[in-house]
């Protein structure tokens, strides 16, 4: 059954680009070059044969299919240390309060907010625009990634090479 | 007679095949960031840079217009890649907006559009 559903996703990827339709994912991030992460939509136009980056209604980045030189695909893990240790400073600074927080929070949940693990998935996109050398990266959504890499075979017809974590 | 030999000089860069290069402006992109931009005669396009990494390229050929908005002080270039329309805007430093203008206006032919207010902003 999961099989079925599987192929019937990638069969559906391989005809939109077919239909002229466009392949819009919301989830992504696209990082700045002062290491800012900004919500951007990810949409595959068939019609225009380009990728594009559309934040609210402006367009950012436009990526003909034409132009792209490379794409690579990324992941990367890392323990919610930072996270935990925020927690528990929140927990045992919480004024009065503390007295039950710090306990229980601070030396019970952090700890385990310490242990789980952040899984990244990030995309390079290479690219030139006459004759010089662009990237574009971007944070994917664990939800999407997946059939974005699909949809980047569908569209453009590159391989994503996968790259150790980084 | 001082702006006709910057004109002159900028001319002369350009006619040689070099890079034209101002390091004083900034990029506009949510926040305003400290931009190299160059105007490199061998690939006929304008480079915007952060840090040495390339954040946009716009090449001469894809230019529709260029627009000084005065009251932001601010330098819009007006682009397409593809059919999609796209804006890199520039805040021009005092010392170089001059230099900038006449170097778009050598490079692509475009004269640049000084708007005062914008039709769609509202009067208060």
């Amino acid at each position: 059954m999961n099989r079925f559903l599987v192929s019937a996703l990638c069969l559906c990827l391989a005809i939109l680009p077919a239909a002229g339709e466009d392949v819009v994912f919301h989830k992504s991030k696209r990082l700045g070059w002062q290491g800012r992460e900004r919500n951007v939509d990810l949409i595959f136009m068939s019609q225009q044969g380009a990728i594009a980056l559309r934040e609210k209604k402006a367009t950012l980045i436009v990526i003909p299919y034409t132009a792209i030189s490379q794409v690579q695909y990324s992941y990367s893990v890392r323990h919610r240390v930072k996270e935990g240790g925020q927690l528990a400073l929140q927990a045992c600074t919480a004024g009065q309060v503390a007295v039950i927080t710090c306990p229980t929070v601070g030396v019970i949940a952090a700890p385990i907010v310490m242990l789980t693990k952040q899984h990244s998935h990030w995309l390079y996109i290479h690219s030139t625009t006459a004759g010089i050398a662009e990237e574009a990266s971007l944070k994917l959504d664990k939800y999407e990634y997946e059939r974005i890499i699909a949809t980047i075979k569908a569209h453009t017809g590159q391989d994503v090479a996968v790259l150790s974590g980084r | 007679m001082y702006r006709y030999l910057i004109t002159a000089l900028f001319a002369g860069t350009l006619a040689s095949g070099e890079d034209v290069a101002f390091h004083k402006s900034k990029i506009v992109d949510q926040g305003e960031f400290q931009a190299d931009l160059t105007f490199r005669t061998e690939n006929r396009a304008v480079v915007a840079q952060v840090k040495h990494s390339v954040i946009a390229v716009v090449p001469y050929d894809s230019i529709g217009r260029v627009v000084y908005l005065m009251e932001k002080q601010q330098l819009e270039i007006h682009y397409e890649k593809v059919g999609i329309p796209l804006v890199l805007t520039i805040n021009p430093h005092k010392s170089e907006y001059q230099a900038i203008v006449d170097t778009i206006k050598l490079s692509t032919s475009l004269d640049v559009e000084i708007v005062k207010r914008r039709k769609d902003q509202k009067t208060k």
